[in-house]
């Protein structure tokens, strides 16, 4: 029993208060995005001002005002719509062979695709800059504060580049990035601390543009991911496509411009969702009328859902396991919710998979427990994630082959070793080139960098020896050094994949998108003022219709008049210190004639009165 | 050289009991992962970067049997790596295996891959009991040319699995 507590003076209360640190879960996703805030192991999704949870991963950028994002940006007209803008993250022009809204054009550096708006060239990861903006906006709104640190999904198939291009993005944003988590390893998080869910289990997670699919096993507060597999390019915006497509053919209606293919793909997704609850849904296309069932459905997306299935063969194998050895099946992704899907993963499995957490909150509710982690709030059982990367890293050596050094699947971080040699007498410089993939061909793998190393000491042939090495750290990037060990010249790169940016080029972005901020908070607050001026102006010409014969004399009344017309006037430009100048003006000209009105309406309010207590 | 066994706190044998592997693993990274000093300075954060890419290391080694094998013996003649000559006869066996292998991969004779998977199989597991001896009576050379043959019967097996995968999904 405590009888005295002794504090050390000046110190006041021993207790000091710590503020909580401010950390969300971010899911970047493909066609919604989300963010949401862990508290003592429960984690919720905040929504926007109208209680909206998703927010649209849409962009409209306009020639000369600042782009809108997610529903605004849906609502609005004119300008450029970027959709799907995730699937081009860290992608080249010549990697896109898929049709899409909005037109795309090629780096002048030959680097990473760039789509063409109103407002110019725009990069992806600045498409994703401004939807993780709006993110964090709405969490400081919900948190009343600045955001200390993210956590931000990305699917586990996602290579170097798409990670680097995703960081990018947030930094971009001004957000401190604590992790890049893939997201079933976010989903299986969420399933293991919020549902307390153990054993091994597949995580099949079918999004808008991605399929990934993970074995973890979950135990006693370690999460280790087993193994991942996947398609970066395959998801529910396929079966759109593959139902827009059947459409086409089926009505025999032309498809002319790219505004029409949007629409028929939207009216594919409609009826899509309705067989998820009724058996056969109905397509207008112009004059044609027909109807979509389910088993036209099936057909129709059962090659799609074939190869993910075979991945998830693939997967089990890469970690040795059968089917019998899962002890549950977690569905992720807003594609999931077709039942169709649901129907062909309990076949391969054998088990009913869960769904009770929404697969669509699910990775973002997992990522904020990570985030809340991370920025050292700690609370009960340490949890502790052990995750792999999705694919081999290697370099190129002779004859155009990729020597593996990294294989996939190698729990992060990573540091791998290998020696190579010189070939030539004299040879005094190496080139290495770096890969990414499972091929024996470096040609049928990811470039991601290339550099030198210098200034080996003249040798005969085969007697340098150069150490590689590969580090791969918490988060999924590559660091690679190269050193000839006999003369000890080093050289090293944090790889910059060749479809990524460069330093510069994110600089760049960085500094517009500050300037831009400031003018969007011009923007917002000429609007504010042009709303008031006009509030202010017609409760003024409703008082003078309704008093101002009554209470004001006629110099008066044209002062007034006159002050309204100005201010009128510059309600139309784009000055908003003007807009306010003259509301203050006006606010002082007609205070004397809102005085005579109140007088005048309590006189009457009293007259009122007295007349009833008289009638009673 | 860096002895995996005494980093995870194993004791050095050829066998291990993998549930308590897996316990070490875990307490080990539950201490040194770098998300455990995500506000570290950097300094720190680059040991736990290191030390926990050990462990990772570490923990693929002992978990894997060869492998773990592999390190013993290198351990026990300090690190020292020797190409043993392996016996003519053995290689031959190995040359005429892969023939009938090519053989029955194509004439899609899944009867014929079997009985080579067990014949390679259970060569493998009369050479780990050797091995098991060969290192008591810490006779290296000879574990060394036992670790060279069970490679070679290893990669064997993994081809004919990867050949029946290969069925499995066309």
């Amino acid at each position: 029993m405590v009888l005295f507590s002794i504090a050390e003076p000046g110190q006041g209360s021993a207790r000091q208060v710590v503020r909580r640190k401010r950390a969300v879960g971010i899911d970047l996703g493909t066609t919604n995005s989300l963010v949401a805030v862990a508290k003592e192991g429960r984690a919720r999704v905040l929504p926007d001002a109208h209680g909206n949870r998703l927010l649209p991963s849409l962009v409209r950028f306009f020639e000369d005002a600042v782009p809108l994002v997610g529903d605004q940006a849906l609502a609005a007209d004119g300008g450029t719509l970027v959709s799907s803008s995730k699937r081009l993250l860290g992608r080249g022009l010549s990697d896109i062979n898929y049709p899409l809204p909005y037109a795309l054009q090629a780096a002048d550096d030959g680097g990473m695709v760039q789509i063409r708006t109103e407002a110019g060239p725009v990069s992806p990861v600045q498409v994703g800059a401004e939807i993780l903006k709006a993110l964090a906006g709405r969490a400081e709104d919900a948190l009343g504060g600045s955001i200390d640190g993210v956590v931000i999904t990305v699917p586990a198939y996602f290579d170097e580049a798409q990670r680097q291009s995703t960081q990018a993005a947030a930094r971009i944003a001004g957000l401190n990035v604590l992790r890049l988590l893939s997201e079933p390893t976010a989903a299986a998080v969420a399933y293991g601390l919020d549902q307390r869910l153990t054993g091994t289990v597949v995580i099949y997670d079918l999004g808008g543009g991605t399929f990934d699919v993970s074995l973890m096993r979950l135990d006693q507060g370690v999460f280790t991911v087993v193994a991942t597999g996947g398609n970066s390019a395959l998801g529910g915006d396929d079966f759109d496509r593959v139902i827009a497509d059947w459409l086409l053919q089926e009505s025999g209606q032309p498809c002319g411009s790219k505004e029409d293919y949007r629409l028929l793909l939207q009216q594919a997704r409609a009826a899509k969702h309705q067989l998820s609850t009724a058996e056969q849904a109905r397509v207008q296309i112009g004059s044609w009328q027909g109807s979509l069932d389910r088993a036209k459905l099936q057909q129709l997306i059962d090659p799609l859902l074939d190869q993910t299935l075979l991945a998830c063969r693939r997967v089990l194998r890469d970690a040795g396991l059968q089917v019998g050895d899962i002890s549950d099946v977690v569905l992720v992704g807003g594609s999931t919710r077709t039942p169709r899907v649901r129907e062909r993963v309990k076949q391969l499995f054998g088990r009913e998979p869960l769904s009770s957490l929404d697969p669509d909150e699910v990775v973002a509710l997992g990522a904020a427990l990570q985030a809340d982690l991370l920025v050292g709030n700690k609370y009960g059982d340490a949890a502790l994630l052990l995750d792999v990367i999705p694919l081999s890293l290697g370099i190129e050596t002779m004859g155009g082959l990729m020597e593996r050094i990294v294989p996939r699947n190698s729990t992060i971080p990573v540091v791998r070793a290998q020696e190579f040699t010189t070939f030539k007498d004299g040879q005094t410089a190496m080139s290495l080139h770096v890969y990414q993939g499972e091929r024996e061909l470096v040609s049928d793998c990811r470039s991601l960098a290339r550099f030198d190393l210098r200034g080996i000491p003249p040798m005969v042939a085969g007697a340098a020896r150069v150490r590689v090495t590969f580090q791969i750290d918490a988060d999924g990037l590559l660091q690679v050094q190269a050193e000839e060990l006999t003369s000890g010249v080093k050289n090293s790169v944090v790889v910059k994949p060749s479809f990524g940016l460069e330093e510069t080029q994110i600089a760049a972005m960085i500094r517009s998108s500050m300037e831009s901020a400031a003018l969007d908070k011009a923007q917002r607050s000429l609007r504010e003022r042009r709303v008031e001026a006009l509030r202010h102006l017609e409760a003024l010409h409703a008082a003078l219709q309704q008093d101002g014969a009554t209470l004001l004399d006629d110099d008066e009344r044209s002062a007034l008049e006159r002050a309204m017309r100005e201010l009128d006037a510059a309600t139309v430009g784009t000055d908003a210190r003007l807009i306010e100048t003259l509301t203050e003006q006006l606010n002082a000209l007609s205070r004397d004639f809102a005085g005579r009105r109140m007088d005048a309406g309590i006189r009457a309010a009293l007259a009122g009165q007295q007349i009833d207590a008289i009638g009673e | 050289m860096l002895n995996y066994f005494s980093l995870l706190d194993m004791p050095v044998a050829v066998d291990l009991d993998r549930a308590l592997l897996d316990l070490q693993y875990r307490e080990q990274q539950l201490r040194w992962h770098p998300d455990r000093f995500a506000a570290a300075p950097a300094a720190e954060r680059q040991q736990a970067l290191q030390r926990t890419s050990l462990l990772n290391d570490a923990y693929l080694v002992l978990k894997t049997p060869l492998r773990r094998a592999e390190h013993l013996v290198e351990l026990l003649g300090d690190g020292v790596t020797h190409n043993a000559r392996l016996p003519i006869d053995f290689l031959e066996q190995q040359l005429s295996a892969r023939e009938s292998l090519e053989s029955a991969a194509e004439a899609h004779d899944r009867q014929a891959v079997e009985v080579l998977r067990k014949t390679a199989e259970a060569s493998a597991s009369e050479r780990w009991s050797r091995l098991r001896e060969q290192i008591a009576e810490h006779d290296l050379s000879s574990a060394r040319v036992s670790l060279q043959e069970l490679q070679f019967l290893h990669k064997f097996v993994e081809e004919v699995e990867r050949l029946e995968e290969r069925w499995l999904d066309s």
